[in-house]
Formats: C-alpha cells, sequence, structure tokens
C-alpha cells in the first residue's frame, strides 16, 4: 500500500519512497547496530508536511536501537504514518502514530522538524528534562565546478552527470526537502542550458505534481526578475532562473532552480555567508571547504544515515549520551 | 519637479481623463490612453521593457510587474536621486522595502481626492488620524493620501515612533464637536479599540485599511468592522485599498466591494498560468492604473480576489499555499531580509 503522494505525481512519489528506502541498506544498517549506544526509552518524532518520507531512517534507527517511538504526523496525512505503524506492527516494533501534540509530552528524546516557529513552539513546551533536537528551517546549495565526478549507483542512470545530479536532487519532492538545492554556483558558461535540459529530463521522468497558487505566482516572479536582472530557460513545470548573486535568496521554488555565476568556491561562500545559519547541505562536483554537510550533487536528497543532519551527529543524539 | 516633454503630454491627458470621470464626462478610451502610457515607460523602464513578451494592443496586453520587483529593483521612469517624491513600502530595514519614485503627486493628489470625495460624499472636513504626521514620515503614501483629506491644520496625527498615542487621540475625540474623519490602518483601529474609546461625533466617518494581511489577531476583519460600528459609531463605516506602487486607491464598505475609479481597472489571472480569467473567476489581482505615469502601469500582487462584472472588487486575502514553512522562506520573506539572524 503506498500512501497519499502528498502532491506529488506517482512517478515522484515511487522515487522518494525508493530513494528513501535506498538509504536502509543491510550494511549501513548494521553499521547503526554495532554502536555503542543506550537507546531511548521513549522517542517522538515530530514531522512536518514537506518530505514525507523523512521520518522514515530516524524511526528505523530509534526502533532497530529497542526505543518505543511516538510518530507525530501533521493532520493532512494519516494514512502515511498508518503505513509505518502496521509495517512495525508487523515485525513487533513499538511504533505508534498521533496527529496530538500532547501525546509526545512523556518522551525523553523528542526530534522536531518544521519551520523555526514550529519546532521552537513544540520545545517550549516540553520539560527541561526532555532532550530535545530541533531541525528548523534550513536550505540547500550545489557548487559545481566541472570537476570529475565518480559514478554512484543511488543516483538513477541518466543524471549521474554534475547538472544531471543537480536535476535529480531538486526533483525529488519536487525540492521541497531542506536537503534539495535552491541555487546552483557556478563557473561553467553551459550551466543554464545544461541545467535547462536535466531539468526537462527529470521532468519527463518525474513529472512535477500539484504546486500551489502561492508557489506558481512566486515562479512566476522571481522568472520576472531573472528577466530583468539575468536570464530565464522554462519549460513546462520547471525552470532555471539565471541571477545576479545581489538580486539572490534562498527561496526555495518547485521544480525552479536559481542559478548564480561566481569566479570561484570563495566568491560562492560569501555569497552563502549571511545564509550560512540555515544552510544544510553543499552538493558539489569538486570540493567544498566549509558546510555542516559536503556531499557528491545526486546525493543531496539521497544522503546515507551516516551523516551529519544540519551539522549534527544524528545517529548519537538517537540514543542517551 | 514637473513632467516635461512626452511625459508632460500624457500627463495632461491623464488629469482630463481623472477630471472627465470626475464629472461624469466621456473620457478618453481607457485602453488607448493606457497603451501609450506603457509604450512611454517602456522607453524609460529597463524593468518593464525586460517584460514586454509580444505586441501590446490593448490595456490587457500591458505587462503586469510584480509587486516584490520593487523591493529589488528601481522600477518606474524616474531615476534614483531624481524624484521630486519619493513613496516607501512599510518596513523598518533599509533593505527590503519597495519604493515608488514620482516626479510630482500632482495626478496621485488629483486622483486620490476626488475618488475619495466621490465615494464618500460630504466627508468631515477635520481628520483624525492614527497614523504618522507625513512631515516625519514623508515616505508614508498613506499619511500623503489622509493628508489630502482636509486643509491644512485641520489633521491631527496620533502615531508617533511607532506608537499610538491614545490618551491624545481619545482626548481629541471627545473634544471634537463636529463630525470628524478617522483615518486608521486595521492594526492601529484595533489596537484604539482594545481600550474604551470615546464614541465619534455625529456624522463623522470611520476609515480602516490593510486589513491584516495574514497576520495573526484576535479580531478578524469582520469582528473588527463590527466593533468599530458599536463602539465607535461612526455614521458612515468605509474601507480603503491602496498600495504604495500604485497611484490610485479603491473604496469600499463594510458589507460590499472595493470601487476602484474609472482610470483604475482591475483584473484576476489564474495563478498558476498567469492567464486573465473572467469577471466573478477569484484569482490573483493585477492594477492597471493610469494615475501611475512614472511608476508602472501594471502591477501584480500576491493577493486573492474577484472582479465582478461591474468592476468592483472583492478580496480573499492572500494567495494560498505559501511554502510549507518547515524548509523555506516565502519570497516575501526572503526579499524582506539580507539574511542575518
Amino acid at each position: 500500500m503506498k500512501p497519499g503522494d502528498h502532491g506529488l505525481s506517482p512517478e515522484g512519489a515511487d522515487e522518494a519512497w525508493a530513494a528513501s528506502l535506498a538509504a536502509l541498506d543491510d550494511t549501513s544498517l548494521d553499521q547503526v547496530a554495532k554502536m555503542q549506544v543506550d537507546p531511548w526509552a521513549r522517542a517522538a518524532v515530530v514531522c512536518a508536511s514537506t518530505v514525507f518520507t523523512a521520518p522514515i531512517e530516524w524511526c528505523a534507527v530509534l526502533l532497530g536501537r529497542g526505543s518505543e517511538v511516538v510518530l507525530k504526523v501533521p493532520g493532512s496525512d494519516p494514512d502515511f504514518a498508518r503505513v509505518l505503524v502496521d509495517a512495525a506492527a508487523a515485525t513487533g516494533l513499538p511504533l505508534s502514530a498521533t496527529t496530538d501534540r500532547q501525546a509526545i509530552a512523556n518522551c525523553e528524546y523528542v526530534l522536531a522538524m518544521g519551520s523555526d516557529e514550529s519546532v521552537a513552539e513544540i520545545g517550549r513546551g516540553l520539560a527541561s528534562s526532555v532532550a530535545f533536537e530541533p531541525h528548523g528551517h534550513r536550505f540547500s546549495a550545489a557548487w559545481i565546478c566541472g570537476a570529475e565526478l565518480a559514478d554512484d549507483a543511488l543516483i538513477p542512470a541518466d543524471f549521474r552527470d554534475a547538472v544531471g545530479s543537480v536535476a535529480a536532487d531538486a526533483a525529488l519532492y519536487d525540492g521541497r526537502g531542506c536537503l534539495s538545492p535552491v541555487v546552483v554556483f557556478t563557473t561553467l558558461s553551459s550551466a543554464t542550458d545544461e541545467l535547462a535540459e536535466a531539468l526537462a529530463r527529470a521532468q519527463d521522468r518525474w513529472p512535477r505534481g500539484q504546486i500551489s497558487d502561492h508557489e506558481a505566482a512566486s515562479i512566476r516572479t522571481r522568472a520576472a526578475l531573472a528577466k530583468v536582472t539575468g536570464r530565464v530557460r522554462s519549460g513546462r513545470d520547471w525552470s532555471v532562473h539565471e541571477l545576479p548573486a545581489a538580486h539572490w535568496k534562498p527561496i526555495a521554488l518547485p521544480r525552479s532552480i536559481a542559478l548564480v555565476r561566481v569566479a570561484d568556491e570563495a566568491e560562492a561562500a560569501a555569497v552563502l555567508r549571511p545564509w550560512k545559519s540555515s544552510l544544510s547541505t553543499i552538493g558539489t562536483d569538486g570540493t567544498w571547504e566549509d558546510g555542516p554537510r559536503v556531499c557528491r550533487v545526486g546525493r543531496m536528497q539521497r544522503p546515507g544515515l551516516h551523516r551529519l543532519h544540519d551539522g549534527v551527529d544524528w545517529l548519537r543524539t538517537t540514543a542517551r549520551p | 519637479m514637473s513632467w516635461t516633454g512626452r511625459a508632460a503630454v500624457l500627463a495632461d491627458r491623464i488629469a482630463t481623463f481623472v477630471d472627465d470621470a470626475l464629472a461624469d464626462r466621456k473620457t478618453e478610451k481607457f485602453s488607448s490612453l493606457a497603451v501609450d502610457i506603457h509604450r512611454w515607460q517602456a522607453t524609460r523602464d529597463p524593468v518593464v521593457a525586460s517584460l514586454v513578451t509580444g505586441p501590446v494592443h490593448g490595456w490587457e496586453d500591458v505587462p503586469s510587474v510584480p509587486v516584490a520587483l520593487f523591493k529589488h529593483l528601481p522600477v518606474g521612469t524616474v531615476n534614483p536621486q531624481e524624484e521630486g517624491h519619493l513613496f516607501r513600502t512599510s518596513g523598518t530595514t533599509g533593505s527590503g522595502r519597495g519604493i515608488h519614485r514620482l516626479r510630482s503627486t500632482a495626478l496621485y493628489d488629483r486622483g486620490a481626492l476626488g475618488w475619495m470625495r466621490a465615494c464618500i460624499p460630504g466627508p468631515p472636513s477635520d481628520v483624525v488620524a492614527l497614523l504618522s504626521d507625513p512631515h516625519l514620515t514623508p515616505d508614508s503614501s498613506l499619511s500623503h493620501m489622509v493628508a489630502l483629506f482636509a486643509p491644512p491644520g485641520r489633521v491631527s496625527w496620533h502615531m508617533r515612533e511607532g506608537r499610538l498615542r491614545v490618551d491624545e487621540l481619545d482626548a481629541k475625540v471627545r473634544s471634537s464637536d463636529r463630525p470628524i474623519f478617522v483615518a486608521a490602518t486595521a492594526f492601529a483601529m484595533a489596537e484604539w479599540l482594545d481600550g474604551t474609546v470615546p464614541r465619534l461625533p455625529a456624522g463623522s466617518v470611520a476609515m480602516v485599511t490593510g486589513g491584516f494581511k495574514g497576520k495573526i489577531h484576535k479580531l478578524d476583519d469582520t469582528e473588527l468592522y463590527a466593533e468599530i460600528q458599536q463602539s465607535l459609531q461612526p455614521e458612515r463605516l468605509v474601507t480603503e485599498y491602496g498600495m504604495t506602487e500604485l497611484s490610485s486607491q479603491l473604496w469600499g464598505t463594510a458589507e460590499g466591494p472595493y470601487r476602484p475609479p474609472p482610470w483604475l481597472r482591475v483584473v484576476a489571472a489564474d495563478p498558476q498560468t498567469g492567464a486573465l480569467l473572467p469577471p466573478r473567476i477569484s484569482g490573483q489581482l493585477r492594477f492597471y492604473d493610469l494615475c501611475n505615469l512614472d511608476g508602472t502601469l501594471a502591477i501584480e500582487t500576491m493577493d486573492r480576489g474577484i472582479v465582478h462584472v461591474d468592476g468592483t472588487v472583492s478580496l480573499q486575502g492572500r494567495l494560498e499555499g505559501a511554502p510549507a514553512r518547515g524548509c523555506s522562506l516565502t519570497v516575501e520573506e526572503a526579499w524582506a531580509t539580507d539574511g542575518s539572524k
């Protein structure tokens, strides 16, 4: 049974499921199991409404260690939670789901994903003895410099070149996740056209799902800015907005990526500096000196279990210190 | 500063249009004047020129500038530092505030005062404003507009340094022995009503503008209007819709839609595609304002509404579905900040 598609196309939802489950390979789970940790007795995972598969890895790790887990989900998709609860029950794992925020009050550990305001509100409602791990507003960026990329079997076959990988990252969840690249910084003169071609291929393979009226209008607004200050390439349900750095802000728009030309990594880093505290991931075909999480493009939204999440060693924090 | 050359010719045509419309005389065709204004603006404003995608035969073909662009770019036909007057959108920081530059407020003033009097016949000639004095905040278009509604010396201003001066406002109202025109934003009005307010003198008008724009307040618009009627008891309660980026305003009542002046056309567009919609279909609102000679003729907002067959407008709030705030700023939020926390 597949849950609601969260506004994604059927192809997009299938790809989201596949990507999230691919991270739970035997080798990774064995490595987690070997960590000498003391599990929380009762833990809660508070989900945001964007990346519907986000709680899967957290639940897998917590349950695998022996924690009882309460999944607090948005009211908009109780079906998805039921799928996970039923799957856990089939193997005797203690996972429950609720839309009631009060149900998490007696947990030892609470992980909350969402806006800065909502996670702060959740934190204020918890006792000081609760280990609270908030993950609020974040965005991610790609840095493409034309370096040679290693192949990666976890990335869809037609999207393993640098720009294709960015498109694959941007297409997953229609770009709504905090690991999704909202901007590409690049030194490559051909990047706008290459990214346009890759987004068109991504659209063919995983058509974009529904977007809100506000998102649609926002895409047109930024397209207008790019028409005046830079360049626009667009097609059915996708666009590339080439903008000068001075006019770029980190806005996540579904299947619409900003592109900023820079001279080098240092210039890209300078553009990102005012937003550094909100930066989640840098995806690159080369190297990047300083970021909470740096990975190969194509793996931004296909992270392995062993990583920092917003700079946090989450495999450690999901157990007692 | 005033208009010269081609701009002066257009300004004269616009002024004549306004005067003829207010006098119920036959006006020049809206579309032909709109297209001429647009064509002149496109030669002077790179923003408008960049947004033209095809031939412009009528006013509906004129490309609209998204309001958010005013925070980024110098939109309009007046170069920075050359303006005769300047309005800024609200905000507390230098970055992220939209700017509307004008060579002259002559057209703005003509249209604003004329249409207000057409919509509110016989308005009181004393104004009590829950706004800041335009001498202190000359970049506030709302204060500038309200200052037009009474002769100099007959307007009192009761917002200073961001605070509503409730005691002096109450005293002013209590001491008024003739009708007054009370002008307020929804937030200021709601703040005033939080206390015990004096009843307005007989024949008074209460004007509310702005709504709550998605911000949380214990009263919604309907409740606010009811509270005004009950506590202040104005003879007339009117609503005003305007924005810094436009030169003209729409007037309405608590129960009815907003009326645009004859020199302002409103249309709803499909938010998903940008295509114009016929009347009575809810959509994203665009405004085509002949008086916006120095700015840009056509503006696209993020407001939703219905344009009725008679051209009046019912507002329905902001477009729904701002990016789930889990991971993203909205366009408006992002462009209003420089990222520092």
